[in-house]
């Protein structure tokens, strides 16, 4: 699990390094007082950069992997499984057919390996075409997006939440909106597109709920969203009970305040929202 | 200098065998010393430099240094219980002061007529403090409500000074307005310009600023532009010139050393958390090294974008450089650390 900034594993490796240099710095203390470097295999790579032309796509998305250090080598995965040494090597850009989970690690042979990065990209099925929603609440003045027509657009924001106006941020305690299809459907589920960033206080949705003139059909709840994790983009996907319909109602739940391992404990979350859409 | 670099260069050419056994009498030279940077620019890492009794001598954010004619080395952290942190260049600790800048952000020092001042940028006091290397209050300049700009002090959070040879002042709105307010040497105002915005001439994060005497006949600003990963060129009376391009690096000041720009990095990429590294551009404003981030490569003269390759850093905030161009790097929000110098190989 890469967690740059956050983790415990970082914590370890920054303050770990010290105190390795203290125990040998008071073995030659007693001859002179060396400055001693940071030597190569104390040092992580950073995990490798994973580039989607667009993570969300109908036909077929391109992935480029990057970590421009000398001697590096990057090595990947497209079936969620992790990588190590044996998984193949990236020589160019890869193109994605299907749904998919891209794990990239990269390796060296002074450095230590780096954490895993990992992004989902996702082939969009079902029908999109005139698919409306419908906010019940209104977004956060600062990160309007186009209204809720950037819910259902097609269009997906990128991890840099300040670009485009493509995502919707919220800070309140519940998020409802409505998908109204223009004749009914077949619907197996909800995915619900949103944004980790919690560096800039944006936390996943803890819980999602899906009703049908008051009746619940689905719903999910995410552990993950109270944990430290890096900069992402996540697609949360929501079981409804299968059957034909024409109106839903969506209802996004934050976390009811930020955790404690964060600087902003105590307070409301953010919930940034880009795509909602039915499969 | 350039001896001394030639000849560690000769010694790790040499055979391995024979470097490691010469490393043991020679400064501590470990062929597994790792080497970090690019082309000329390339650096040794001494993490335990400058490191004190936290409990004696605590810091928060390592915000900015700066290297006074003695060469000693000063540090500005937002710590209250000593703001001010003086070391020599080995990292020994000679002098400490300060307990009234809780928002300490911004450190520059200004020679004036061979006296040496600091001018503190005070993000929660909302104005800048000059005081003497002892931590004397001499002037203290508050939000600038006659520019018309500002309408409560709240709005003004200044992150960083530049002071021109004729003793005016340039205070950067970092993490305010955005505006750039040009004082006297007494502090009236002269002039004011960018402010937040797009434009080339406006800032997202007018972080840090320096007057640039490269050009010794025509000194001007840069101001970085960090959100934007800019770095910005005015002349001296506020007009836009141009603008150097450094996708992917979130700069947080520049401090011009010989010909060079160094900057520290405090996020790269997309922005994410402890992703930072060192920047280090030429005389032509071209990134030739950057210590912990990807080698810099121009296509069409255009940078590709830069990330973080190596975890050596979180959040560089500022570097000083010495007369034997070793780097210190101060950072923020990295557990309380203290800085990290980089010795020039």
């Amino acid at each position: 699990m890469n967690v740059p900034g956050l983790g415990l594993h970082s914590i370890g490796f920054r303050w770990g390094l010290p105190l390795l240099f203290f125990l040998f710095g008071a073995v030659v203390s007693c001859q002179s007082k060396k400055k001693v470097f940071l030597l190569t295999d104390s040092i992580q790579l950073a995990s490798p950069k994973i580039l989607a032309d667009s993570v969300l796509f109908r036909e077929m998305a391109t992935i480029t992997l990057h970590l421009e250090e000398e001697d590096a080598l990057i090595k990947y995965t497209l079936d969620g499984s992790g990588v190590d040494a044996d998984s193949q090597t990236y020589s160019g850009p890869i193109q994605v057919y299907h749904t998919a989970t891209v794990k990239a690690k990269a390796f060296h042979p002074a450095y230590r390996t780096s954490e895993t990065q990992a992004i989902a990209v996702r082939k969009q099925k079902g029908n999109l075409s005139g698919v409306e929603a419908k906010l019940h609440t209104e977004p956060h003045v600062n990160y309007p997006g186009n209204g809720a027509a950037s819910l259902v657009d097609g269009q997906k924001g990128s991890t840099n939440f300040r670009n485009g106006n493509h995502w919707l941020g919220f800070q309140k305690n519940r998020i409802t909106t409505d998908l109204r299809f223009p004749e009914r459907r077949n619907v197996e589920s909800i995915i619900v597109s949103v944004l980790q960033d919690q560096g800039s206080w944006i936390f996943s949705p803890e819980t999602i709920t899906i009703t049908v003139l008051g009746n619940q059909i689905g719903t999910l709840d995410f552990k993950e969203s109270a944990q430290a994790g890096e900069k992402k983009m996540l697609f949360l996907e929501v079981p409804v009970t299968t059957g034909k319909y024409k109106e839903l109602t969506i209802t996004i739940e934050p976390l009811s305040e930020i955790p404690d391992w964060h600087q902003g404990k105590g307070t409301k979350p953010w919930v940034f929202i880009d795509e909602i859409w039915a499969e | 200098m350039m001896k001394r670099r030639q000849f560690l260069e000769k010694t790790s050419a040499a055979s391995l065998g024979l470097a490691a056994l010469g490393s043991m009498s020679f400064s501590g030279w470990n062929p597994k010393d790792a080497i970090i940077g690019h082309g000329s620019h390339r650096y040794k890492i001494d993490l335990n430099w400058g490191k004190l009794n936290s409990k004696q001598f605590p810091v928060q954010d390592c915000h900015e240094m700066v290297q006074d004619g003695k060469g000693r080395i000063i540090l500005l952290t937002n710590h209250t219980k000593n703001n001010v942190l003086i070391y020599d260049k080995s990292g020994k600790l000679l002098d400490s002061w300060g307990t009234d800048y809780p928002g300490a952000h911004g450190l520059t020092l200004h020679d004036e007529n061979g006296t040496e001042y600091l001018y503190i940028s005070d993000n929660n006091r909302h104005e800048v403090i000059k005081t003497t290397l002892d931590g004397r209050v001499i002037q203290v300049l508050p939000f600038p409500k006659e520019s018309g700009k500002y309408q409560k002090k709240e709005e003004y959070i200044p992150t960083e000074t530049a002071i021109a040879d004729n003793g005016d002042i340039y205070v950067a709105d970092g993490y305010g307005a955005q505006y750039i307010t040009h004082y006297d040497a007494k502090g009236n105002i002269k002039n004011i310009f960018g402010g937040r915005g797009e434009d080339d001439h406006l800032f997202n994060n007018a972080h840090g600023i320096c007057i640039d005497k490269r050009d010794s006949k025509k000194p001007i600003l840069l101001i970085t532009a960090r959100q934007q990963n800019k770095l910005k060129r005015f002349a001296l009376d506020g007009t836009y010139l141009d603008s150097i391009d450094l996708p992917g690096a979130f700069i947080c000041r520049p401090v011009i050393h010989g010909n060079h720009v160094y900057l520290a990095t405090i996020w790269s990429g997309d922005g994410s958390e402890g992703t930072g590294f060192i920047s280090i551009l030429d005389e032509n404003n071209q990134l030739i090294s950057a210590p912990g981030g990807s080698k810099p490569v121009y296509e069409q003269e255009k940078l590709n974008p830069m990330h973080q390759t190596l975890k050596i850093f979180r959040h560089p905030h500022d570097v000083c450089v010495d007369e034997d161009e070793n780097i210190y790097v101060a950072q923020w929000n990295s557990w309380a650390s203290y800085p990290i110098k980089l010795y020039r190989v």
